[in-house]
């Protein structure tokens, strides 16, 4: 599937789903249909982001990297300096460590991470709690990402700084995960 | 890129209206809203500094190998679209194309003559205001 | 911080903000039109669009009619949609002195290269309230365009030559005084990229790239405000002002084709820019020169062209000394200040409860003392 560059309001749309997803952590929010049925859901929210003021990149597939690179001319640089980080499968321990999480006065630096959740069987249930989590919030993800999360909730350990995670499934649904969620495995 | 919106939206329609060309046009970057920032260099350091952003449009268009770009001031989506496939129709070789690049290059002088017209007709309006004020003695 | 510790409230919230939309969209006098906007207060839309840092003219209109004229409200407005919009590019730089003047007087000197052209100006009448009936001034704008019409010169004025590319950007004092030898030379061999206030806030000590944006971007009263009191203030400085250019022109916005590589004209915006001469008399400088300082903006506002020309030169001469950069790096911003202000207003029960329970806390605790 080849991805094509998002109008002004296609943008904004995906832009829209991802700000509801970060303002009800665990919701499971739909990116704009007909875009999700044209391409792959997992990039939308790079090239509805991304420009050439901000860096990105995707450690684990050198072509879309390209192909991203070039729609939006954002500048592919290295996991620990990248703005946003895209991982097409659930990242090991090492890169989740290894991304930006800004500092105490610079919060803000703190790296956004898109990773790939599909369902499975085997899935992982997390208990959520923070701001704008719904008591009781719960959020299944992969076996796979197990030690993805463990090293998500080390990298927020030390608030303000952190790192902010939107997960996408290849239905488009995006569920958000900001680094004022605790997701306790249970 | 600086002709009025409806002047290139009529050209850029103009264009369309030839069948092989509407075929083998492929829309890269439909026309989107973004900034452009405008850096200027000052004269008492000789040193740029950004000025502030400007709102544009932007299209990227192709045929075949051919690429076309345009930029526009302000939020014009369509004279965007049509700017780019001006653009890319006036650098195809095409000798099918040749009324289209006549139709261009006119729109390119009539829109010279109109920033030309519109200049004249601001220093007419302000040339009464040039000053020699006088020191007593 | 939590400064919002409140939750609820939301019908209220909701039935304000629809109050606020209804009365605005259903008053009883006719729609106010954008062109309206952006031709009669035109100069509240330049505001505009200088503080929010965006040209767009069509925007700032929607959003002083959206804001209900509240200036610093629009500049919000307009902030928060940029920050939803991709930077496609950076123009090519754009060298002040090809701005096309539509008015350029230098206060400095009588005899400079090119004109001295007073424009559109009121800056030497007496001006006093128009008090005429909307009917009689409706007559007189008939009149005019009548006039206007059919002239040579169209819509008022005689046709006049305009084939001499230096009378619309004539050579500007600063080099005629280099010329004299009266001014201190500190243009750069490098070329440093510029500091982008817009991804990064400047904090002192900064580039002079980072404060000049930042002082193009201050909101245009804070701006005089820190000029006067630099000038008059507390802060004891005694400045021999004389403005060399007062400008107001056009600048062409260049960029680059990304497939022919040529530079291609986007658009053009308009711009007020001001030299301002500054008398040096400290021991540690050469008396012998001048020092200019520079100031430039988005549409036509002299009041902050001034201000910034003024303040681009006592910050260098202050050199850190005082607290001048940090004040106007920290404090000029409409939004910053604004925003800070306007929270105040939100429910800060819970802080001012702690307050007040440390109060009485002390209180119990010197009573206690004292018993």
């Amino acid at each position: 599937m080849t991805l094509a560059a998002l109008s002004s309001r296609d943008s904004t749309m995906v832009f829209r789903s991802l700000l509801q997803a970060f303002s009800s952590p665990g919701e499971r929010v739909q990116m704009p249909a007909h875009l999700c049925d044209s391409m792959s859901p997992l990039a939308l929210p790079l090239l509805a982001l991304v420009d050439i003021e901000t860096t990105f990149c995707i450690p684990d597939d050198a072509d879309l990297e390209a192909e991203v690179a070039e729609l939006t001319g954002s500048k592919v640089v290295a996991v620990a300096d990248a703005n946003f980080v895209l991982c097409t499968t659930p990242p090991p321990q090492e890169l989740v460590l290894h991304v930006g999480r800004g500092t105490a006065l610079q919060p803000q630096l703190g790296c956004r991470l898109i990773v790939s959740n599909e369902s499975h069987e085997d899935n992982l249930t997390l208990r959520l709690s923070g701001p704008g989590t719904r008591p009781e919030s719960q959020l299944s993800v992969c076996a796979a990402a197990s030690d993805f999360i463990a090293a998500r909730n080390l990298a927020v350990a030390h608030p303000p700084s952190g790192i902010d995670c939107w997960l996408v499934s290849s239905d488009g649904v995006v569920v958000g995960l900001p680094r004022t969620t605790h997701a306790e495995q249970g | 890129m600086r002709s009025r919106p409806e002047r290139l939206v009529e050209l850029g329609e103009q264009c369309l209206t030839n069948q092989a060309l509407r075929e083998s046009l492929i829309v890269t970057q439909p026309p989107a809203c973004g900034t452009l920032m405008l850096q200027v260099r000052e004269p008492v350091r000789r040193e740029r500094f950004y000025l502030g952003e400007i709102l544009v449009t932007r299209c990227e268009v192709r045929i075949g190998a051919d690429r076309g770009w345009a930029m526009i001031d302000g939020d014009e989506p369509r004279a965007a679209l049509a700017a780019a496939i001006c653009d890319v129709v006036s650098r195809t070789t095409a000798a099918e194309h040749e009324p289209l690049r006549l139709a261009i290059d006119s729109l390119c002088r009539e829109t010279n003559e109109h920033l030309a017209a519109q200049e004249q007709r601001e220093w007419n309006q302000i040339a009464d205001t040039r000053v020699k004020f006088e020191e007593f003695e | 911080m939590g400064y919002v510790s409140a939750r609820g409230g939301l019908d209220a919230i909701r039935a304000a903000e629809r109050l606020v939309r209804r009365l605005r969209l259903t008053s009883e006098s006719s729609w106010l039109e954008e062109d309206q906007i952006l031709e009669k207060l035109r100069l509240l839309v330049d505001r505009v669009m200088g503080e929010a840092g965006l040209w767009a003219p069509r925007l700032a209109a929607k959003a002083l009619r959206q804001s209900e004229g509240d200036a610093t409200e629009a500049v919000h407005l307009l902030r928060a949609y940029r920050s939803t919009l991709p930077r496609f590019a950076y123009s090519e730089s754009a060298d002040a002195d090809d701005v096309k003047v539509e008015r350029r007087i230098v206060p400095a000197f009588q005899r400079v290269p090119g004109n001295q052209l007073l424009g559109r100006s009121v800056d030497y009448t007496a001006r006093f309230l128009e008090r005429q009936s909307d009917d009689m001034a409706r007559e007189e704008a008939e009149k005019l365009r009548s006039e206007a019409s059919g002239t040579p010169g169209d819509e008022g004025g005689e046709a006049h030559d305009n084939t001499d590319t230096t009378q619309r950007s004539p050579q500007r004092l600063l080099e005629m005084l280099r010329e004299m030898d009266l001014v201190v030379d500190r243009r750069r061999a490098d070329d440093p990229e510029p500091f982008d206030i817009t991804r990064t806030p400047a904090r002192p000590p900064a580039a002079r790239s980072a404060l000049l944006s930042s002082m193009t971007r201050a909101d245009t009263g804070a701006l005089v405000n820190q000029w006067y009191r630099n000038i008059l203030g507390p802060d004891g400085y005694l400045h021999e002002v004389t403005l060399g250019e007062v400008r107001h022109g056009a600048l062409d916005v260049v960029v680059r084709h990304p497939v022919t590589g040529l530079p291609v004209c986007v658009t053009s915006v308009r711009v007020t820019e001001v030299e301002a001469i500054e008398d040096l008399e400290g021991v540690d400088e050469d008396r012998t020169k001048f020092d200019v300082g520079y100031g430039l903006c988005f549409g036509h506002n002299e009041r902050k062209a001034i201000a910034m020309a003024n303040l681009d030169i006592a910050c260098h001469r202050d050199a850190g000394r005082t607290q001048l950069e940090q004040s106007l790096l920290l404090t000029t911003d409409a939004l910053d200040s604004a925003g800070f202000l306007e929270h105040l207003k939100l429910p800060h029960y819970v802080t001012f409860r702690s307050m007040i329970e440390r109060k009485f806390a002390m209180r119990k605790a010197r009573n206690r003392d004292a018993s």
